[in-house]
């Protein structure tokens, strides 16, 4: 098991560039608009604009649609059922099952609205790497409690997969083949307990060493976060959009 | 157990970021700021644990483990748990920005359920007794949470009746698997460093 860390994807788009609490705040009015608009066209035009934001931040291909498939799994089960679930003109049969029109409908607004906000946090956060974020979060008033844990989480997430991958390669060494059966319920949940048992010593030396330097619950930033005429103009861009969708969603 | 961006509709997005907020500031209050780097590094361990994919059958399951999150963290699952779905949603942009705080909820509150009704039963004495809290914890915060996940999609529209129906039944054998799984991992962390489930 790995995860990509977000530095993965090397080179230098505006999106990448764009100052991240710009980034973090368009993408969260964005998933914001979309989530509660009604109608097809401020969809369309949503999906249309983080495809072309999708592009623009330079993100392998192989991984956009890796992510795009998994945030769909979800959906596909809504194109299952509603179009057998609401009521309304049939368009065809399935046997005893009427697929109503009113029901693809329902599916496809849905399957818009998830698509324009994944897209749109691939474009915008999938470039960003999470100190950055973090920095954002702490500069835009997140309480520093959580700010803390969220960074402390992220930095240790990567020390226990290394610790997962070592205790997973000793089991496969020994011959483990995961299985529907209990011994393999048995040992993941032994390997469990092991990361967890670990992670709780690691956790008290860390709190020790952490109040050695006299931690208070706080990260200090030391980046000196700027904005620029380029992010002032992406602010600009950003705010036009999103009106227009809202504009475009009342009209 | 995620609800994707654009499923659910504002009332019932807007009620979970309140109880998810709510919890978070209970969370927080009670966690004291020099054992913070603790709760996160667990936090981290138990990000990983949920990645890690489980066989049933033909299909696999990745484990969840919010009922020993809250058997461990009390209130704290509240902001644990909203971190690692923050997290989740920062590398993988899996889950969502605007439906935080109603997944956190639904997987948090059956985590501080679990803490107590079974957390009296699994510091107690007996190998045999802590381990089936361990099941009954498992499987009920696994229940609940699929519930919570249900409820939201019916309350969003009756149309989402049968599908929510049908993520209850596909959660049944996530139930009894997590169940199994943490039955056994209470028991060995109570073998093996006892004061991580007693603190």
């Amino acid at each position: 098991m790995s995860f990509e860390d977000n530095h993965g994807e090397k080179g230098s788009t505006i999106l990448r560039r764009l100052d991240p609490r710009i980034k973090l705040l368009g993408v969260v009015t964005f998933s914001v608009v979309v989530a509660t608009a009604q109608d097809i066209s401020p969809l369309v035009f949503a999906v249309v604009l983080a495809s072309i934001a999708t592009i623009m931040s330079g993100i392998s291909v192989r991984t956009l649609l890796g992510r795009v498939a998994a945030a769909n799994c979800f959906v596909a089960l809504f194109w299952v059922f509603l179009p057998l679930t609401i009521a309304g003109n049939s368009l065809f049969s399935i046997g005893p099952f009427e697929v109503s029109r009113e029901g693809l409908w329902y599916a496809g607004m849905l399957t818009l609205r998830s698509n324009a906000i994944i897209l749109a946090m691939i474009a915008f956060m999938a470039v960003t790497p999470v100190t950055s974020t973090v920095h954002a979060l702490t500069r835009l008033k997140v309480p520093d409690e959580l700010v803390c844990l969220f960074f402390f989480t992220y930095r240790y997430s990567h020390e226990i997969v290394k610790e997962y991958t070592r205790l997973h390669n000793s089991m496969k060494i020994r011959c483990f083949v995961p299985r529907s059966n209990i011994h393999t319920y048995r040992s993941y949940a032994y390997l469990v307990g092991v990361l967890l048992a670990n992670s709780y010593e690691r956790g008290q030396r860390l709190q020790a060493a952490m109040l050695c330097r006299g931690f208070t619950g706080k990260i200090p930033h030391l980046d000196t976060l700027r904005i620029g005429y380029g992010d002032i103009g992406a602010a600009t861009v950003i705010t036009f959009i999103l009106t227009g969708m809202v504009m475009l969603n009342g009209g | 157990m995620h609800i994707s961006e654009g499923v659910l509709n504002a009332p019932v997005l807007i009620t979970g970021i309140a109880l998810t907020a709510a919890g978070v500031a209970v969370g927080i209050k009670k966690m004291d700021t020099e054992s913070m780097p603790k709760i996160a590094v667990l936090t981290a361990a138990f990000f990983v644990a949920s990645l890690i994919h489980i066989p049933v059958g033909f299909a696999s399951v990745h484990l969840v483990l919010n009922g020993l999150v809250g058997i461990l963290f009390g209130w704290a699952a509240f902001p644990a748990i909203l971190v690692a779905l923050a997290l989740q949603a920062m590398l993988f942009q899996f889950g969502g920005i605007t439906t935080l705080g109603i997944n956190t909820f639904n997987m948090a509150f059956p985590a501080v359920m679990c803490f107590f009704l079974f957390r009296r039963m699994i510091i107690g004495e007996g190998r045999t007794k802590a381990a089936i809290a361990g099941f009954l914890c498992g499987v009920s915060a696994i229940a609940l949470s699929a519930v919570l996940v249900a409820l939201s999609l019916t309350f969003t529209d009756r149309a989402f009746f049968v599908p929510a129906m049908a993520i209850l039944a596909a959660h049944v054998p996530v139930m009894i698997i997590e169940g199994i799984v943490t039955a056994f991992c209470i028991d060995f962390l109570k073998k093996m460093k006892s004061e991580l489930v007693e603190v």
